[in-house]
């Protein structure tokens, strides 16, 4: 089963940090991936630019609208994203709350829908 | 450059066969491209846990008027052309498709 890792964190969290502190931040994301790879869990994994980036796309009567910003404001952003590979929910959560942001942002856990062909 | 494109539409609202023809053709010419890396459709929000200082809750992280339904992941050399692509998807019509550039990988 497939587990989408949705990681919500304050975008200010990493300016805030010192850079020393982002370092060891990256170092243990760095970590986590691999250990996620080497335990065969990991299927890709992606970090976002900042929310500033963001744009969204509506198509209404035919005209494509384009506007600046995500799709919704929130205290935390979307900072980026695992897929996993994982047994059950609990396995999907317990990898969840080894992500190293799990510490001070929110991880939403999302199951993948299967195809049957 | 490689976006993502998150998907968002009232879930009430599920995609017809017409739909599901389109998001074919629209992946079959992403591939014939190479502009495709990846697609994924979740299943409904109702499935969601959010993992909180240590503590599991039932739902997803925000709830909003549309939920996140899937997304495409898409290399494209331009912000215009990942907007382009986006409005190809069939919820665009009366979802939101939020297009999120990726963080360069070292």
């Amino acid at each position: 089963m497939q587990y989408l890792l949705m990681i919500y964190e304050p975008e200010k969290v990493w300016a805030d940090m010192g850079e020393d502190a982002r370092n060891r931040m990256f170092g243990e994301y760095m970590q986590f991936t691999k250990a996620v790879k080497d335990s065969g869990h990991f299927r890709a994994g992606d970090a976002l630019q900042p929310v500033a980036n963001a744009t969204t796309v509506r198509v209404r009567d035919g005209k494509t609208q384009v506007t600046d910003g995500p799709f919704a404001e929130t205290r935390e952003q979307l900072g980026g994203y695992y897929l996993i590979e994982a047994a059950n929910l609990d396995e999907a959560t317990k990898i969840a709350a080894r992500i190293p942001s799990a510490r001070h942002g929110s991880i939403e856990i999302r199951p993948i829908m299967v195809f049957n062909a | 450059m490689k976006y993502l494109l998150l998907i968002h539409l009232d879930e009430a609202t599920q995609p017809g066969p017409d739909d599901l023809k389109q998001y074919v053709a629209l992946a079959d010419d992403l591939k014939a491209k190479g502009q495709w890396i990846a697609g994924v459709r979740l299943e409904p929000s109702s499935t969601a846990k959010t993992l909180r200082k240590g503590e599991i809750t039932d739902g997803p992280f925000a709830e909003a008027r549309e939920q996140l339904g899937g997304f495409y992941l898409v290399d494209v050399p331009t912000l215009a052309e990942a907007q382009a692509v986006a409005a190809r998807i069939p919820v665009a019509r009366r979802g939101t498709i939020e297009v999120r550039p990726l963080m360069a990988t070292p």
